[in-house]
């Protein structure tokens, strides 16, 4: 990966690979994330495609990228940890494939900042897109499973601002206006970190000029990231429990890892997860489902910044304690250190696999190293890939004794007893 | 075997093809300084299929819905009670499945091993363990799978549209089948579909990847041993053109209702060519109508009747093919209604021939995004094998259509008489 600073704060990441028939450019801006403007960084988000200097509305941008060999724009917001991320690209089709002259890359990349830095906020075009997040905020809770990770997420986190939900509150919606969301956006613009992180097959000499170029405008700022607390102790587990209208109960358990995410016991943990139920091979898999059948899904994940482990299962209500005890015996066997050299080894492999697999993705080396960036660690995947398999189970046993049940949540039916 | 090479000069693709003795393909798509190998054993062998003559028999076999599914889950279980997943963990192999209208497909995906884990997935596939014991057992794992399904209104709002369109066709009931017909399930129901539908003559392996092709063709002859058992007749019951009903609806529980606008297609059938450039015209005509970048979409967009949601499919096998508009809106009549008047105009107007070129141009640079992941590109190639149709022939007739094509398309196809409105409204 190459790396060029264009001014204190504003940076450019080179991921080249001649394999692929497309590339990726990725414009990634830092804010904290705080209830404060969460609401107003959805917004920021899905106004960036409706209108410009150049382009009238989103119909003209939609032309625009057709007429470019399906361009895709993409505008969203992400997270890591307590930092909340604004992603704004261009994915298009390297100019090697398509008929001399064309030069899609040169003006996939204008469009993408014509978008950036010269846009332009219809109140028409704002008061769809407010209604479209009100409704986008509703919807969420259709979305069961994934919707009881957010509940999780809200009552375990609830004073911090990882408990922040990320699309945004309905009660802040009236309040936004199209000039007081444009000034936010400068703000943002003026005071961010910003990365442009470019991935696949593209020029690269001619990718840095238009960047440097475009960006001159823009003033230095602070170049250090946002901040994540890993909270430590846990004074007493939460239970939650609420009643929906579902037929299938689903259970999230949220647990607090207390683990560094730049230090060893980092790639333990990843090992410790995996194991526990991060794949088909994993305790939670083939014990919870296929043993007992208490489930069609059970699984677990760990979120790097925040130093959060989630498990997530969906069960019948009858069967939640019977779940529950087997979910937590899995967890007991794992601290005795009652993993068998085949688990262990799937898990190790699993991991590798899926490492090495990034390398056939240009958002997935994206990915990758921006979370490498923002980490300050700049490790390559071969390296990372080397931590793992330096990984033992005496280190699994270690990690796994100091994750903390934290909360646990159940959303069962309404006719559920 | 002999390998047949292929090198497609615009797309810089090599396909590399042979026949196995028992007349199945070994398709191997090479992809040099990729990491990762893709690889599928499929079986023409879907949901569809509920009626079917066993080669060599005379009369037709009918078995209940959800078979295909089932199988699919069941043809992971190991003789020692342990499962396929296992063996690929071993080699770091990360397997699945998954059953469409058509197809069930095994497959996995790996960085190291390759040859080891596709040792794997010959094996496990053609070595069927079907007892009583295990059949019930996974009676239990499947529920709760349909059980989950029934909690997502997508899922409801699209097969009663399909419902809705089909009087008789398979294509009408859900893929895994519903709990009370899944309790029938027997080894023996199981044993005879796939014996039937499991013979190397009815599937493909299909390999994407930086791979040695005779090694694999090596490992299809060793491995597989079974001889062809000739073609399998495939019955469909008798289906009107007509649909069923305009209009279908439920409840579940939603926050704003949720639509899909079927439209049954009058013309199915052909294969090769003539089904990839109707799959081809009908997506572009229903792009023009109401893709992205169109007037009705801005103008049903602008006025809050549809949002982010919208989407445009168009669907099918031989004997089926519908295509639908769908996703969110407080008012999916009025969205229909749009619909039908814009496909009445643009009949009176014919389409746009700049629209139409951008279009294809979008289309184009799709397909040439595609050939990037190993398992968007395999599954493809799969889909459309399934189907005698050839993915790497879409460049060239998507250039070859025409605005007179596409105005034809949208006269058959989206004909109001064809046209079923599913919603999914909130309760309460």
């Amino acid at each position: 990966m190459e790396h060029i600073e264009i001014k204190k704060g504003i940076n450019m990441y080179f991921i080249p690979d001649g394999k692929f028939k497309t590339f990726t450019a990725s414009v990634l801006i830092y804010r904290k994330l705080s209830r404060g403007e969460v609401t107003k960084n959805s917004l920021v988000s899905a106004m960036l495609d409706k209108g410009s200097e150049k382009y009238a509305d989103m119909r003209a941008i939609d032309m625009k990228l057709e007429s470019l060999y399906g361009t895709n724009f993409y505008n969203h917001t992400s997270r890591r940890g307590e930092c909340q991320l604004l992603r704004v690209g261009v994915d298009a089709v390297a100019d090697e494939f398509l008929p001399k002259g064309e030069n899609n890359q040169e003006k996939a990349l204008e469009l993408l900042f014509e978008l950036l830095l010269k846009s332009a906020f219809s109140a028409d075009a704002l008061s769809v897109e407010k209604q479209n997040l009100r409704d986008a905020i509703e919807a969420a809770k259709n979305d069961k499973r994934s919707y009881a990770i957010t509940r999780l997420l809200e009552e375990m986190c609830k004073d911090e601002p990882y408990g922040t939900n990320t699309l945004g509150y309905v009660s802040d919606i009236d309040a936004i206006d199209a000039p007081s969301l444009m000034r936010h956006y400068r703000q943002m613009l003026d005071e961010s970190p910003i990365d442009i992180v470019f991935s696949g097959n593209f020029d690269m000499e001619a990718a840095r000029d238009i960047c440097q170029n475009r960006m001159a405008q823009l003033c230095e700022r602070d170049a250090r990231y946002p901040e994540t607390e890993i909270k430590k102790e846990v004074r007493e587990v939460c239970t939650v429990t609420e009643k929906m209208d579902v037929t299938q109960g689903k259970l999230c358990i949220g647990f607090r890892t207390n683990t560094d995410p730049v230090g060893d016991d980092y790639y333990a943990l990843v090992v410790c997860n995996m194991i526990y139920g991060g794949s088909a091979n994993s305790k939670l898999f083939n014990n919870v489902r296929e043993k007992l059948s208490l489930c069609y899904y059970a699984s677990t994940g760990i979120e790097r910044y925040k130093g959060i482990m989630t498990l997530q299962s969906g069960i019948e209500f009858e069967n939640f304690q019977k779940a529950y005890d087997e979910i937590f015996a899995q967890l007991d066997d794992i601290k005795k250190g009652n993993v068998t050299e085949h688990e262990f080894d799937a898990a190790i492999k699993t991991i590798e696999g899926s490492l090495a697999g990034r390398y056939d993705s240009t958002a997935a080396m994206e990915d990758y190293y921006a979370s490498q960036i923002m980490l300050g660690t700049n490790m390559s995947i071969e390296d990372y890939i080397a931590k793992i398999k330096q990984v033992t189970l005496d280190d699994v046993v270690r990690v796994a004794d100091s994750i903390q049940l934290d909360t646990v949540y159940f959303m069962e039916g309404e006719d559920a007893k | 075997m002999i390998f047949e090479k292929i090198y497609d000069e615009a797309l810089r693709e090599m396909v590399c093809k042979a026949k196995h003795p028992s007349g199945m393909d070994v398709i191997v798509i090479k992809k040099k300084g990729y990491s990762k190998k893709y690889a599928t054993f499929s079986t023409k062998y879907g949901s569809i299929n509920t009626d079917f003559v066993v080669p060599g028999e005379g009369e037709v076999t009918h078995v209940i819905d959800g078979v295909a599914h089932f199988l699919e889950h069941k043809v992971f279980e190991q003789p020692d009670g342990t499962n396929a997943f296992e063996r690929f963990a071993k080699f770091g192999g990360n397997a699945n499945a998954f059953t469409s209208f058509g197809v069930t497909n095994y497959l996995f995906s790996c960085t190291d091993n390759f040859y080891e884990n596709l040792g794997v997935l010959l094996d496990y596939v053609q070595k069927p363990y079907f007892t009583q014991e295990n059949v019930e057992k996974e009676k239990g794992i499947i529920a709760q799978e349909v059980r989950m399904y029934d909690d997502d209104p997508n899922q409801t709002v699209f097969y009663n549209c399909l419902k809705a369109m089909y009087k008789n066709h398979p294509v009408r009931v859900e893929i895994a089948g519903s709990v009370q017909e899944i309790m029938k399930t027997t080894p023996e129901l199981l044993y005879k579909c796939y014996n039937t539908f499991y013979n190397p003559s009815n599937m493909a392996l299909i390999i994407v990847g930086d791979v040695d092709e005779e090694r694999v063709g090596k490992m299809a002859e060793e491995f597989i041993t079974k001889s062809g058992n000739g073609e399998i007749k495939q019955i469909f019951p008798d289906e009107p053109k007509e649909i069923v009903e305009s209009y279908i609806e439920a409840k579940r529980e939603l926050s704003m209702p949720s639509f899909m606008l079927g439209y049954k297609d009058p013309e199915t059938g052909g294969s090769g060519e003539e089904l990839l450039r109707r799959d081809i015209t009908s997506s572009i005509a229903l792009e023009l109508i109401a893709g992205h970048s169109s007037e009705l979409y801005k103008k049903l967009y602008d006025a809050g009747d549809i949002n982010w949601n919208f989407g445009i499919s168009y669907d099918y096998e031989t004997s089926f093919a519908f295509a639908a508009f769908s996703g969110d809106s407080a008012d999916p009549k009025k969205v229909r209604d749009a619909i039908f008047a814009q496909v009445r105009a643009m009949a009176k107007t014919g389409v746009d021939i700049e629209a139409l070129e951008r279009c294809k141009k979008k289309m184009q640079g799709n397909m040439i995004r595609l050939l990037n992941s190993v398992e968007h590109l395999g599954n493809e190639y799969m889909f459309s094998y399934h189907r005698d149709v050839n993915l790497f022939d879409y460049p060239r007739i998507c250039a070859s259509v025409n605005a007179e094509d596409v105005n034809a398309r949208i006269s058959m196809l989206l004909d109001e008489k064809n046209a079923a409105l599913s919603v999914v409204n909130p309760k309460g």
